[in-house]
């Protein structure tokens, strides 16, 4: 070999150190782009998390609203119509009245006062507790079911105005008509009545939540699967960039090696 | 503006000296065998890398899976409690009621509807769900799960838990007296209120007449049987919480020793790694070294020369 030229093999030595030079760099490209999708996949798996973690909130919550509904429902179903009959039975047979003392009938219609205000109160603190749910905030995809949830509680009252008000004032009991307190027993019914569908419209929307929670789950493990493949995709790509450094630096050394050889002969 | 290292006068300076060939060559060897290390190394991390990644995935959707048993788990004991509010308060309610009708005016008051009618539909108000078209599908993934999980455990532990199959088999029986339930009733009957005559009329053991007074005992015996069925459903609905509430307790604890027994293999497998870069350096040391001994006395037998 004369000074300043290369051998073939040498040559040779330089075009793979060249070519891997060339691959490594490449491949580097490859691995910022893969690191690029992996940042924007992570960021739709971490939108997706707190995506299912709100309607998974949105579940329980309405479950439990959904119970407690029931269960003020259950309390006024079981004695519904005992009250008012034995008043009844007071107004109508002597004989039955006498059975009892003689202010037992104030105390009868007392209970049945009590249950109306009560029932109504239940009524609005229950519309009061659903505007303060995350729930009804909801951006929900099926626009009757959000005027489903936004119309929770919001009930015709059954019961005259003036009614209301003297049921919530301090008016003494003996002082309220014997009409007056069968419309109270009726309107128990009818409230009751709404208390149960409002339960079954929970429900719906129960359901809702808990159909979405399943796609957003299922949302969640394909990206959580994409992610797995993206990663190693990338730590292949590393990998072999790695590899391609490194033999393109054996191929340099190699030629550096090959020169002293060559100059030794 | 250049700089000098740029012209590669160290390398020049090495690669043209003589006397310094062997130094030259003993040290790019030394980086040729560095480089070829090197690769190995990476070789062996990303296999062992991989394998490792797994399980770290595996370790994820455990956890996953955890965190979903945990937050299932955190409802079983509230619904329990409400069903079990109910139960108590239909035992005080039915009490009340019996209280009445055992003075010399209850006949006058209580009726059927006082001591069935609207304790079964208060009872089978919180139980509806259990009818839903999906529910006996939870059903048979039950009757599947169950002894999976309990394959290793001694004989007879899965069919104690289910009785032997009779909560399942409960449940398809109930699922019948629901049918005949909902076809045997109004939607939402019991919220309709009886009018003034209705109620002094509704007595027990009112009717003289024969015949009404046999259709009225045969309307009381259905909702004593329905009342019963109420009754009998939400203290089963008990038990197959109960019965989930170990499922997931057990699953949790499966779960825990998966995951234990993961990261024992993600912290094996990162030894393994080490030990096995460590047992690669010292193979390629021993190859390199054979090499350069055979190299450095050709070299010198071609100096003698």
């Amino acid at each position: 070999m004369r000074r300043g030229k290369l051998s073939n093999i040498s040559v040779k030595i330089v075009i793979i150190a060249g070519f891997f030079s060339l691959l490594s760099i490449f491949l580097d490209q490859l691995v910022i782009q893969k690191e690029d999708s992996l940042r924007i996949n992570q960021l739709k798996i971490d939108n997706q998390i707190e995506k299912a973690n709100e309607l998974a909130a949105n579940v329980m919550s309405v479950l439990m609203f959904e119970d407690r509904i029931q269960t003020t429902s259950n309390y006024y179903s079981f004695f519904s119509s005992l009250f008012y009959k034995i008043l009844l039975n007071m107004e109508n047979d002597t004989d039955f009245k006498k059975k009892f003392k003689p202010d037992s009938e104030n105390l009868y219609k007392e209970f049945i006062r009590i249950d109306t205000a009560d029932m109504l109160f239940d009524m609005f603190h229950s519309r009061f507790d659903l505007t303060s749910m995350s729930f009804y905030y909801y951006e929900y995809s099926d626009e009757a079911l959000e005027n489903q949830v936004k119309n929770l509680f919001l009930f015709e009252n059954p019961l005259e105005e003036s009614l209301i008000k003297k049921i919530g004032s301090s008016e003494k009991i003996e002082n309220f008509s014997s009409d007056e307190i069968y419309k109270m027993y009726q309107s128990l019914f009818q409230l009751n009545k709404q208390f149960a569908i409002y339960v079954k419209k929970l429900n719906d929307v129960s359901d809702y939540f808990g159909k979405k929670e399943e796609i957003t789950d299922s949302e969640l493990d394909a990206y959580i699967q994409n992610n797995r493949k993206i990663k190693t995709s990338k730590n292949y790509l590393i990998l072999s960039s790695i590899l391609s450094q490194i033999i393109s630096l054996i191929a340099l050394l190699f030629l550096f090696r090959n020169i002293i050889k060559e100059r030794l002969q | 503006m250049r700089f000098n290292f740029t012209r590669l006068s160290l390398f020049k300076f090495f690669i043209l000296n003589k006397k310094l060939a062997k130094k030259t060559l003993l040290i790019i060897n030394f980086a040729i065998f560095l480089s070829i290390f090197s690769a190995t190394s990476a070789g062996i991390s990303l296999y062992i890398e991989k394998k490792i990644s797994d399980h770290e995935f595996d370790l994820l959707e455990l956890q996953r899976t955890q965190n979903e048993i945990h937050g299932y788990r955190t409802l079983f004991p509230v619904f329990h409690k409400s069903i079990e509010v109910t139960l108590r308060l239909d035992r005080l309610v039915n009490r009340f009621n019996l209280l009445i009708e055992s003075t010399n005016f209850g006949d006058n008051i209580t009726s059927g509807r006082e001591l069935y009618f609207y304790r079964f539909h208060a009872l089978l108000a919180y139980t509806y769900d259990l009818f839903d078209e999906d529910f006996p599908e939870i059903i048979e993934y039950t009757k599947e799960i169950i002894p999976e999980l309990y394959a290793l455990h001694e004989e007879g532990y899965a069919e104690a838990m289910t009785r032997n199959g009779e909560i399942f088999e409960e449940y398809y029986i109930f699922q019948k007296k629901y049918r005949d339930f909902k076809n045997n009733t109004k939607e939402l009957e019991q919220f309709e209120s009886l009018t003034k005559n209705e109620l002094l009329n509704d007595k027990m053991k009112r009717a003289e007449n024969e015949q009404i007074l046999a259709s009225e005992l045969e309307v009381l015996e259905k909702h004593e049987e329905y009342y019963d069925f109420a009754w009998s459903l939400n203290n089963w609905s008990q038990d197959f919480m109960q019965l989930w509430e170990n499922i997931y307790n057990d699953m949790m604890h499966q779960n825990k020793s998966d995951m234990r027994d993961l990261g024992k293999k993600i912290t094996e497998l990162s030894a393994y790694e080490s030990q096995l870069i460590f047992l690669a350096f010292l193979l390629q040391l021993i190859i390199f070294i054979i090499i350069q001994f055979f190299e450095i006395s050709s070299v010198i037998r071609r100096e003698k020369k």
